[in-house]
C-alpha cells in the first residue's frame, strides 16, 4: 500500500500520502465488487427482495400478508428488511441492475474501510489492512445484492461502539441507539445487535472496579432495555422482533437452506484456514483473554460453526473482540501516524466521491445481468403463454416470478 | 476415588491403594463397554469382518479377491485388517458373539486405561480423570466391535514411544517397529502412524541443539524408512501399504459414509463443546507451544474436522502432545511420589482379570448378539425362500447377507465398489436419479430388493408394475420381481 502511495507524484495538487489506508482498502474493494459485479447478483432472492421493495413504493404501504406464493396466500407475513428492498428498488429503477450491484458494493467497501480504519488506530497500518484483507477473503462469497450487506456496516459501528465503551469500563454512548434503529429496518439480524449489548456489558461489569461494578451494571441494563426500544422503530413496531424469532424457529429446514448450513470441513476452506491461523497465532504467543472476551469469542465461533452465514459475522467482529487485549499483552506499537488514519470528513469525501464515481460510470458502461441459472426466462415465458396458474416451482426460481420489472418481461 | 477406597476397612485398604487409578478407571470404561453391548455390536460391518476371519481360519488362506458379491465377484481385493478378522472370528468361536464385544472393549479400555496412567504422571488424577472421560465420551458413539479399535492401543503405543524419544532429543527404539508391522496387519490406518513420524522428528529437531540436529535428522530419517519397510511386514507386503492409499483416494464417496463425513456442527455436539472448551482453556491460561507441536495440534484437528472418524484419534493423541509443554507451563505435578503409577506388571494382570470375569460372564448370557436393526433375520428368511438369487441390498444390510452366505450386491468394503459404482447406487436408492436406479436393475439384472423401510427406491417400487412386496418389517422390505 505504502509502495503505491509513493509512486505518486509529490506534485500532485494533493498529495496522496496523505490519504488514509482505509481509503484506499475501501476504495480497492468497491472497485474489485464492481468489476466482478455479476457476482453479488448471483442469488435468486435478490429478485424478490426489489419487487417487494417495488410494492412498498408503488402503495406506499407495508406488507402484512403474502401476496406471492398461492400456497401462503395471505397469510401473515411482514418484510423486516423493508427499507433495504425500498433502497435496492431505488436503485435498480434509477440506474438498471447496476443500481442494487453499486449499492451492496459500496456498502461491503464502507464496512471493510471502518474496520480498516478501527483496527489502524492501534496497531500498524500493513497489519491492519492484512486483516482486513483476510476477512474480506473468507466472507466474499457471501456478500450478494441483499439486505444483509446493506446492514453490516451498522453492525461494524454498533459493535465498535460497544467494544470501546466497555474498555472506557463507561456505558455506551445513548447515540449509538439510532444505528441499531436503522439497523432493525434493513435486516433481521439486528438481534445480534441486541446479544453484543449483553456480551460487551458483561466484558464492562467484569472490567470495572467492585465498588462501580454494580453502578455500571444498572447503566448497561438500561442502554439495552432502550436497545430494545430501539429495535420496535419500524413501520412494523414491535412485530419486528417477533418476525425475527420466527427466522429462528425454522428448525430442520435451516438444514437445507445452503447459507444456513452448518459449516462444512470437507474440503479445506478459507474459513478453516483461517480458524487454523488464528489457532496458531493464540498457541505460539500465549495469547491470555479475559473470560467474557472468552465468551465473546467463543460465541462468535459457534455461530460460526453452526451456520455458514454467519462466518462474515466472525471474520468481522474478532477483530474488535481481540484488537485490545491482543494489543495491550503483545505491546504491538500504536503506529506513528495513528491521528492520520482517524476518521476524517475530508477522506470520508473522497471515498464517497470513488463510490459516486464508479456508480455511475457502471450505470453508463457496464452491463450487468443476473446469472442466467437464477433467470429461466424463457420457461417462464412459456408459462405465461399457457396461462397456467398454479406453478410448483423450485424454490431458487421463485425470485423471477414475483418480479415484475419491465427487463423481465 | 480417594473417598471410595477410605470408606473400605483400614487393613484391606493398604491393598487397594497399591492400585493405580488407571486400573479402576480402564475397568470402570471395560464394565461399562460390556453392558451396553448393543452399542459396542451396533455396526453392521461387524458381520462381514468376522465371516472374512473365519474364512481365513477355515482356509487357512488369505483372499486376494472378492467372493462375497455378485456384481464384483473376482475383482482384486486384498483384507488388510485379516488379524483383527481372525482375533474376532476366532473369539467368536469360542465366546459367541461376546468374544468380538469383550475384544473392542478391552482394547478401548487398555487404551484409555494406559493414557490415564501416562496422564497421571504429570497431574493428579484428579485433573487426569476428567480428560480422559471427556475423551471417552467423545469417541464413544464410534467405538465399535471393528478393526481399528483393536489397533487403538497400538496406535497410542506407537505415538506415545515417539514422543517420549522426541522428548528425549533421542531416534525413537527400533523396537517400536514391531508394533507399527503389528499395527499394518490390524488395520490400513496405520498411514498415519508413518504421519506421526514426521511430525515427531520435525519435533525433536527443533528441540535439538545446533550441533546435534544432523546426526539426529539422519537418525530419524533412517527410522522412518524403516518403518516403511515395517508396514510391509504383512502376508501381503507392499500390496498393504496400496490398499491403504486405495481407501484414501474414494473422493466424493467420502461424503455419503457416515464414518468418513466431515464433522457436522449443524447441532452441537460434544467433540464441538470439546474443541470450545479447549480453545476457552488455552485463551484463559495463555498457553503457549513450540512451532512444531502447533503443527501437530492443528494437524489433529484438521483430521478431526475433515471425517468423523478421526475424532477418537484426535481426544487420544492431543494430551499427549500437550502433556509436557503445558505440564511445564503450568508448573503440573503428579500427585505424590510412590502414585507415579506407571504401568507395572501387577496392575495390567489386574486389569487382564477383570477383562477376563467379564468376557466369562457375558458368554454365559446368551442375549448378546448385534442388534436387530442391522439383522433383517426374517426378510432374509423370506428372501431364501423366493429362491431370489440376485439381490439389491441396503449397503447397511451387506454384512448380514454375507454372514449368512448370500451374494450381495453392495457392503461396507467400498474400496472394493469403488466410487463410481457406490456414487451410482447411493443416487439410485435415494432416487437423485430415477434413471439409474432402472439401469442398474437391468444392467445387473436384479431379481430382488431389501432395502430399509424409509428408502425412497423403496417407496417408489410399491407404485410400479412389475415388482411386488413380498414382506416388510419394522427393518426391511423385500421386493421381489412379479411373475407374468
Amino acid at each position: 500500500m505504502t509502495a503505491d502511495i509513493a509512486t505518486g507524484r509529490r506534485e500532485g495538487v494533493f498529495d496522496l500520502r496523505q490519504l488514509p489506508a482505509w481509503v484506499w482498502f475501501g476504495g480497492w474493494t468497491y472497485a474489485i465488487l464492481l468489476i466482478n459485479g455479476t457476482l453479488l447478483l448471483n442469488d435468486c432472492d435478490t429478485y424478490w427482495q426489489i419487487a417487494t421493495g417495488r410494492w412498498i413504493l408503488d402503495h406506499g404501504a407495508m406488507p402484512r400478508s403474502d401476496f406471492y406464493s398461492f400456497t401462503k396466500f395471505d397469510e401473515y407475513w411482514i418484510s423486516s428488511s423493508w427499507f433495504a428492498q425500498v433502497l435496492y428498488a431505488l436503485a435498480y429503477e434509477s440506474a438498471g441492475w447496476a443500481g442494487p450491484i453499486c449499492l451492496a458494493a459500496a456498502a461491503v467497501a464502507t464496512t471493510f474501510a471502518l474496520l480498516t480504519s478501527i483496527l489502524s488506530r492501534r496497531i500498524r497500518t500493513g497489519y491492519a489492512v492484512l486483516i482486513a484483507f483476510s476477512a474480506l477473503v473468507v466472507s466474499v462469497t457471501h456478500f450478494y445484492a441483499r439486505p444483509h450487506v446493506l446492514a453490516l456496516p451498522f453492525m461494524v459501528a454498533w459493535a465498535s461502539g460497544l467494544a470501546s465503551a466497555s474498555e472506557r469500563r463507561e456505558p455506551p454512548s445513548p447515540w449509538l441507539l439510532p444505528l441499531l434503529a436503522i439497523w432493525a429496518n434493513l435486516h433481521g439480524g439486528f438481534v445480534f445487535g441486541l446479544v453484543l449489548v449483553g456480551g460487551f456489558g458483561l466484558d464492562a461489569v467484569w472490567n470495572a472496579g467492585s465498588e462501580r461494578r454494580r453502578h455500571l451494571a444498572l447503566r448497561w441494563l438500561a442502554f439495552g432495555a432502550a436497545a430494545c426500544a430501539a429495535c420496535c422503530m419500524t413501520p412494523y413496531g414491535w412485530e419486528t422482533l417477533a418476525a425475527s424469532y420466527r427466522i429462528l424457529d425454522l428448525g430442520e429446514l435451516l438444514h437445507l437452506i445452503f447459507e444456513w448450513m452448518p459449516t462444512d470441513f470437507g474440503t479445506l476452506s478459507r474459513f478453516e484456514l483461517c480458524i487454523m491461523a488464528l489457532i496458531a497465532g493464540a498457541l505460539l504467543f500465549g495469547v491470555k483473554l479475559t473470560p467474557p472476551r472468552i465468551a465473546l469469542v467463543l460465541g462468535l465461533l459457534h455461530m460460526a460453526l453452526s451456520h455458514v452465514r454467519n462466518h462474515e459475522i466472525f471474520v468481522l467482529m474478532l477483530p474488535l473482540v481481540l484488537l485490545t487485549p491482543v494489543v495491550e499483552q503483545l505491546k504491538l506499537q500504536a503506529p506513528p501516524t495513528a491521528g492520520k488514519s482517524a476518521l476524517s470528513w475530508a477522506s470520508a469525501a473522497i471515498l464517497i466521491t470513488v463510490f459516486v464515481v464508479g456508480a455511475v460510470t457502471s450505470s453508463v458502461r457496464a452491463h450487468y445481468l443476473p446469472p442466467v441459472g437464477h433467470s429461466p426466462a424463457a420457461a417462464v415465458e412459456i408459462i405465461k403463454a399457457r396461462n397456467l396458474k398454479r406453478v410448483l416451482n423450485q424454490d431458487a426460481f421463485g425470485g423471477v416470478r414475483c418480479f415484475p420489472g419491465p427487463r423481465s418481461r | 476415588m480417594r473417598a471410595n477406597i477410605a470408606t473400605l476397612p483400614q487393613d484391606s485398604l493398604s491393598q487397594l491403594r497399591q492400585i493405580p487409578a488407571s486400573v479402576w478407571f480402564g475397568s470402570w470404561i471395560y464394565v461399562v463397554l460390556m453392558i451396553n453391548w448393543s452399542l459396542v455390536l451396533a455396526d453392521s460391518d461387524t458381520y462381514w469382518q468376522t465371516a472374512v476371519g473365519q474364512w481365513i481360519i477355515d482356509h487357512g488362506a488369505l483372499p486376494h479377491s472378492d467372493t462375497y458379491s455378485f456384481t464384483k465377484s473376482g475383482d482384486y481385493w486384498i483384507s488388510s485388517s485379516w488379524l483383527a478378522q481372525v482375533l474376532f472370528a476366532g473369539s467368536y468361536r469360542v465366546f459367541g458373539w461376546a468374544g468380538p464385544l469383550s475384544l473392542a472393549a478391552a482394547a478401548a479400555a487398555s487404551t484409555f486405561a494406559w493414557l490415564t496412567s501416562i496422564l497421571c504422571r504429570r497431574m493428579p488424577p484428579a485433573y487426569a480423570i476428567p480428560i480422559v472421560f471427556v475423551a471417552l465420551l467423545v469417541s464413544v458413539t464410534h467405538l465399535f466391535a471393528r478393526p481399528h479399535v483393536l489397533a487403538l492401543p497400538v496406535m497410542f503405543a506407537w505415538a506415545n514411544g515417539l514422543l517420549s524419544a522426541s522428548e528425549r532429543r533421542e531416534a525413537p527404539s527400533f523396537w517400536l517397529l514391531p508394533l507399527l508391522a503389528l499395527w499394518a496387519n490390524l488395520h490400513g490406518g496405520f498411514v498415519f502412524g508413518l504421519v506421526l513420524i514426521g511430525g515427531f522428528g520435525l519435533d525433536a529437531l527443533w528441540n535439538a541443539s545446533a550441533e546435534h540436529r544432523k546426526p539426529l535428522a539422519l537418525r530419524w530419517l533412517a527410522f522412518g524408512v524403516c518403518a516403511c519397510a515395517a508396514c510391509c511386514v504383512t502376508p501381503y507386503g507392499w500390496e498393504t501399504v496400496v490398499a491403504s492409499y486405495r481407501i484414501l483416494d474414494l473422493g466424493e464417496l467420502l461424503h455419503v459414509i457416515m464414518e468418513w463425513m466431515p464433522a457436522d456442527f449443524g447441532t452441537l455436539s460434544r467433540f464441538e463443546l470439546c474443541i470450545l472448551a479447549l480453545i476457552g482453556g488455552a485463551l484463559l491460561g495463555g498457553a503457549k507451544l513450540s512451532p512444531p507441536r502447533i503443527a501437530l495440534v492443528l494437524g489433529l484437528l484438521h483430521m478431526a474436522l475433515s471425517h468423523v472418524r478421526n475424532q477418537e484419534v484426535f481426544v487420544l493423541l492431543l494430551p499427549l502432545v500437550l502433556l509436557t509443554p503445558i505440564g511445564d507451563q503450568f508448573g503440573l505435578r503428579a500427585w505424590n511420589a510412590e502414585n507415579r503409577s506407571s504401568f507395572s506388571l501387577a496392575s495390567a494382570l489386574a486389569l487382564i482379570v477383570v477383562f477376563g470375569i467379564g468376557t466369562l460372564t457375558s458368554a454365559s448370557r446368551a442375549a448378546v448378539h448385534p442388534p436387530a436393526i442391522n439383522s433383517p433375520v426374517a426378510a432374509v428368511d423370506a428372501l431364501k425362500a423366493s429362491h431370489a438369487k440376485r439381490v439389491l441390498n441396503d449397503a447397511f444390510f451387506g454384512g448380514y447377507l454375507i454372514w449368512r452366505d448370500i451374494p450381495v450386491f453392495i457392503d461396507g468394503r467400498a474400496e472394493l465398489y469403488g466410487e463410481e459404482f457406490v456414487m451410482k447406487y447411493f443416487h439410485a436408492l435415494f432416487l437423485k436419479d430415477v434413471n439409474a436406479l432402472y439401469d442398474l436393475l437391468k444392467t445387473y439384472d436384479i431379481d430382488a430388493l431389501l432395502l430399509k423401510r424409509d428408502t425412497p427406491a423403496s417407496l417408489l417400487l410399491d407404485h410400479l408394475d412389475g415388482w411386488q412386496r413380498v414382506y416388510a418389517d419394522e427393518i426391511a422390505v423385500l421386493h421381489v420381481r412379479a411373475k407374468n
